[in-house]
């Protein structure tokens, strides 16, 4: 008798279904007691009890090839991550066997790493590729680090040069302000010896015409000369302005941008809920501290006393729970 | 299979007596009953002593459909065939509302029957679930007994430590840049 096993189907994988072929030698006829079996066989020897284990209530109970397959499908199609290898691993002993199958994790390393094909190819055979996986993993995460550190100390370098040239800009303005307010002080002057000059053409009272003549003599520069002088200074004084205000002006634009991305730069998630979790809590401890000291000072309030009570519970359950 | 009356019937017995009369086409989806019916056995019995009737009637719909669609596609120009977005609609149509514990059967019953259609179906729907779930998830979801030793436990939750370190450079995905 030769019992015939689907195609697929090997003998340890504890499969149920079995064809029973009786062949006879001689002629190499076939009989077929598939059928038969189930009925003839069963009662009596537990045939099929033997060959069908239990059913597989639980998924524990998959063979290892369709667990393997799930792990290569997950692989290949879906994108599973070292991260879903190893929350598996951790499952159970089973699952930790399969998931650390070489040809998974080399798989893994090639969609990873796969400039680093060559030099693993060599090495592969003699150790485990999830060790390999692990170090390699662990040394682009180390070089992503620097890398990272690296832009994040450029970006801050930058904010300082540009808060350097910013206040530079601020100084030469406040500089150039002074001038501008000298030289409108000195033009307004100027003007007033020019009205003097004028007015000595006609006829006043002896008193002012001295007073005007002693203001003409005082400037030994002709006046008009002067004026030109003096506005020409005014002109280039705003200009200066213009040009420095506006520098200044883009100066900020730009160091607002690098203090944006170097916030984008240090922003991570987990440190966000971590800020917010400290602040609720020094918040909720700072307002424990209020009441006590309430309570201090009105100890006979049995009210407040019960509502500090709860309130306190629950700071310390709170409290059990970071610990966790 | 042109003509009605000429339809081979099979007949499968599920592992709790219910027998199914099928097409022969139907039944031949499944590469081990056709290699069973090529080794002519057709009008007896087909014990599946692994298959509950509520899985084996899933399988067979699986199957029927499959007849379905290969005879629309035989004849061309038919606009009954499916793109490959339909099929993937119709297996997770198919696939939708199946627990872990029938996706188990079902893996188990396309294994033996070696369906390779609805085996992929169902490996694909696990990989949905297993993927990005938690250690203990995982075992929740799948009675997976966890067998470690606390020691063990220790020692392999650190061997795997690595994967779940805090991603230092994590990059927020800004909408401007």
């Amino acid at each position: 008798m030769q019992i015939i096993w689907p195609s697929r189907l090997s003998p340890n994988s504890k499969s149920a279904f079995v064809s029973v072929i009786l062949q006879n030698r001689s002629t190499s006829e076939r009989t077929d007691f598939t059928s038969i079996g189930a009925n003839w066989i069963q009662p009596s020897f537990g045939f099929w009890e033997f060959f069908c284990f239990e059913r597989p209530k639980k998924m524990s109970m998959l063979p290892d090839e369709i667990w393997s397959r799930v792990l290569e499908f997950g692989l290949e199609v879906s994108g599973f991550t070292f991260r879903d290898l190893c929350c598996l691993a951790i499952s159970s002993r089973r699952l930790n066997r399969l998931s650390s199958e070489n040809s998974l994790w080399s798989r893994l390393l090639a969609v990873d790493f796969p400039l680093d094909a060559s030099s693993w190819t060599s090495d592969l055979w003699n150790r485990s590729s999830k060790a390999f996986y692990r170090t390699r993993f662990e040394k682009d995460k180390e070089r992503k680090l620097a890398a990272h550190r690296r832009t994040v100390l450029s970006v801050e370098s930058d904010i300082a040069i540009r808060s350097k040239n910013l206040k530079d800009l601020q100084l030469q303005l406040m500089k150039e302000e002074g001038k501008l307010k000298a030289t409108m002080a000195e033009l307004a002057n100027m003007e007033r010896i020019r009205q003097a000059t004028t007015a000595l053409n006609v006829w006043q009272p002896q008193v002012v015409r001295g007073w005007q003549e002693q203001i003409v003599e005082q400037s030994a520069v002709p006046v008009e000369h002067r004026i030109q002088a003096l506005e020409m200074e005014l002109k280039v004084c705003k200009t200066q302005i213009a040009v420095a205000s506006k520098a200044y002006k883009g100066q900020k634009q730009k160091l607002e941008a690098s203090k944006e991305w170097l916030a984008s730069l240090k922003y991570h998630p987990l440190d966000e809920f971590k800020l917010e979790r400290e602040t609720t809590n020094t918040r909720k401890h700072k307002r424990l501290m209020k009441r006590k000291a309430s309570m201090e000072e009105n100890p006979f309030e049995g009210e407040e006393g019960d509502d500090r009570g709860s309130e306190k519970n629950a700071c310390v359950s709170n409290g059990s729970c970071y610990d966790v | 299979m042109s003509e009605s009356t000429e339809k081979k019937m099979v007949r499968l017995r599920s592992s709790d007596g219910e027998v199914f009369e099928v097409e022969e086409s139907v039944a031949k989806v499944a590469k081990t009953l056709q290699d069973m019916l090529e080794e002519d056995c057709a009008d007896a019995v087909i014990p599946i002593t692994c298959v509950r009737a509520p899985i084996l009637t899933k399988v067979i719909d699986y199957c029927k459909d499959q007849v379905m669609i290969s005879s629309s596609s035989s004849t061309t120009n038919n606009p009954n065939e499916r793109t490959e977005q339909e099929r993937k609609a119709w297996g997770q149509k198919f696939m939708e509302g199946v627990d872990s514990s029938t996706l188990c059967e079902l893996l188990v019953a396309s294994n033996f029957l070696n369906i390779e259609g609805l085996l992929n179906l169902g490996v694909d729907k696990m990989v949905s679930m297993i993927q990005g779930k938690y250690p203990q998830e995982i075992r929740d979801m799948f009675n997976v007994v966890n067998d470690f030793t606390p020691e063990e436990e220790e020692e392999i939750r650190n061997q795997n430590a690595w994967a779940f370190e805090r991603d230092p450079y994590y990059k927020k995905r800004s909408s401007s840049k």
